[in-house]
């Protein structure tokens, strides 16, 4: 079963590397939309969380999928400059405070989303306060 | 820990009418194109719940929309507890980030720190003594007892059941005890660090673990009558705060809450770590989706985690306690999950090849569960209200946390590594 999966997996991008406990799949933005139904069809229904990191003028959003017992790591790269992410709500509506933190926290803009205002921080807190080297 | 000092604005969770949630979200700005009702106009009045208020036991706001005793929305304010975990991660050493995983969450502290350290084992690529994967396991699964025996104790007051919950912490104790003899505390028992664990547990206190065992399983099954038997007690949690199996998979609700909806979801099981895949246990799924559902769950869960230690010590074989680890990592990422006692907990992490780690990213189970709370809101009885916030077991505390604000001089700003180190008077070693 699990040549099956990874054989599906790179499908969706490139399979980066396969640990005990998790895939990693580096994703192309264009294959957004297409990606997250494929996830849902290979029988992806839970999503642990959405997690965002800086780096270099990129930021890797991370969408940590569990898939057969496993966490399927999938990778999208934006820039830091613009970042816009669309949102996953219409396919997975529980995802919706993680993609809100995301917007908080990076300063990703997550297009689409039902509700996008920020989650945790008060109103004088300094914005987007997970970015390292810019703003 | 720390508060905001009331200043917090607490931002808003917008909770909508059940299945409609996603429609529901952002009708307050509607501007009346639409002929149907928002729940802001069906109602008839607001009440607030919180931030500080007798029937919630830690802060966080309930904005509700009622109609006379029946609530037509609600919204969740997070926020008021946020402590900037992860940023202060990234200013730390690997070592010294056990200590903070530790302290966010003050119930769960055993299941955060392996969680913790089992990521950074994932990121270095080393595997834990076999003793030490049965020691951990015993700790989660004490520290379970306590979590679901608090929670017991709390939905008991939530319904006006003060005889029980003073009943249930009193044997509550019969764990903490045992917590308190293994590790010297009865939370923050500080028994994990990357490579192993700190402590032993050794044959000496099997007997008296297994003592303490067995008067809980006693008691275990005493709580399971009185909750699933006693008049009062069903009166107040059958079919009251009703989540269906279709919207837990939905919401991706997860622990007890997911369990009591029918839904088999428990990282225990779908992968084992520590020593859970070495013995033998069941996990507990109830179809009620209602409040009575997760008591018996979590009830059930009680029985199954003295069935885990006793097995884990019979079973654990000698050896190390811990390996030796680096105390630079390379560069890596590793992820992990586990099951805190309400529900699935997970930590992602970044090396960069400093002494710090580049990233780390906690979720937490309430976190996961906030926007479940919609669906069993919606059309509840006022009175209600605190028992089903309390059936999630709720824990705002592990929820907020990204980002350091220092709020003592009123003014914003981000706290740096020197004044932290100044502060805690320690001459730069913490």
């Amino acid at each position: 079963m699990e040549g099956e999966i990874v054989k599906k997996l790179k499908v969706l991008g490139k399979l980066e590397k396969v640990q005990k406990n998790a895939w990693w799949v580096d994703a192309d933005m264009k294959h957004f939309d297409r990606l997250f139904n494929t996830l849902r069809m290979m029988g992806v229904e839970y999503i642990s969380t959405i997690s965002g990191t800086e780096e270099k003028g990129v930021i890797s959003v991370v969408y940590h999928c569990e898939l057969h017992g496993k966490t399927l790591n999938v990778r999208f790269r934006i820039p830091a400059k613009d970042p816009k992410i669309p949102t996953i709500t219409g396919v997975f509506p529980g995802v919706e405070l993680y993609e809100r933190e995301l917007a908080e926290m990076l300063g990703v803009e997550v297009t689409g989303h039902p509700d996008p205002r920020p989650l945790f921080l008060a109103d004088a807190s300094p914005k987007t306060p997970l970015r390292r080297h810019t703003i | 820990m720390t508060t905001r000092n009331g200043k917090n604005s607490g931002k808003d969770v917008e909770i909508g009418e059940g299945k409609n949630h996603h429609a529901e979200m952002g009708n307050e700005k509607n501007d009346g194109k639409n002929n149907e009702k928002t729940p802001e106009e069906k109602a008839t009045a607001s009440f607030t719940l919180g931030p500080q208020h007798p029937a919630i036991l830690e802060p966080e706001k309930l904005v509700l929309q009622i109609d006379g005793e029946t609530v037509i929305s609600a919204r969740l304010n997070l926020g008021y507890m946020h402590r900037g975990v992860e940023e202060l991660m990234q200013r730390r050493n690997y070592k010294q980030n056990i200590v903070i995983a530790e302290h966010v969450c003050g119930i769960c502290s055993g299941i955060h720190t392996l969680s913790y350290c089992s990521m950074a084992e994932n990121l270095l690529g080393v595997e834990i003594p076999e003793r030490a994967k049965y020691i951990r396991t015993i700790i989660a699964e004490l520290e379970r007892i306590h979590s679901h025996m608090l929670w017991a104790g709390v939905a008991a007051y939530e319904i006006g059941f003060d005889m029980l919950f003073h009943s249930v912490w009193r044997d509550r104790e019969l764990v903490m005890d045992v917590l308190e003899s293994i590790t010297g505390n009865r939370v923050n028992h500080g028994m994990n660090t990357i490579g192993g664990v700190r402590r032993d547990v050794p044959k000496s206190r099997h007997d008296e673990i297994l003592k303490a065992l067995g008067k809980l399983e006693k008691r275990a099954g005493y709580y399971a009558k009185v909750f699933t038997k006693d008049s009062m007690i069903k009166k107040r949690t059958v079919n009251v705060g009703i989540l269906r199996k279709t919207d837990a998979v939905k919401l991706m609700a997860t622990g007890p809450l997911a369990r009591a909806s029918g839904v088999r979801r428990d990282v225990r099981k779908e992968s084992p770590y520590a020593a859970y895949g070495l013995v033998d246990w069941d996990v507990h799924v109830e179809k009620g989706c209602d409040v009575a559902s997760r008591a018996v769950v979590r009830i059930s869960e009680l029985k199954e985690c003295a069935k885990i230690i006793s097995s884990c010590l019979k079973h654990m074989p000698e050896g190390e306690l811990k390996v030796k680890v680096p105390p630079i990592v390379p560069e890596a990422e590793a992820v992990f999950r586990g099951e805190a006692p309400r529900g699935e907990i997970f930590y992602y992490g970044i090396s960069r090849g400093g002494l710090n780690p580049y990233r780390v990213k906690i979720k937490t189970p309430t976190y996961s569960n906030a926007l479940s709370l919609s669906t069993m809101l919606a059309g509840a009885k006022l009175a209600d209200v605190p028992i089903i916030v309390a059936s999630i077991d709720p824990c705002f505390c592990c929820t907020d946390r990204v980002t350091v604000i220092d709020y003592s001089t009123g003014k914003t700003k981000t706290v740096g590594k020197n004044e932290l180190v100044n502060r805690s008077g320690s001459n730069g070693i913490f």
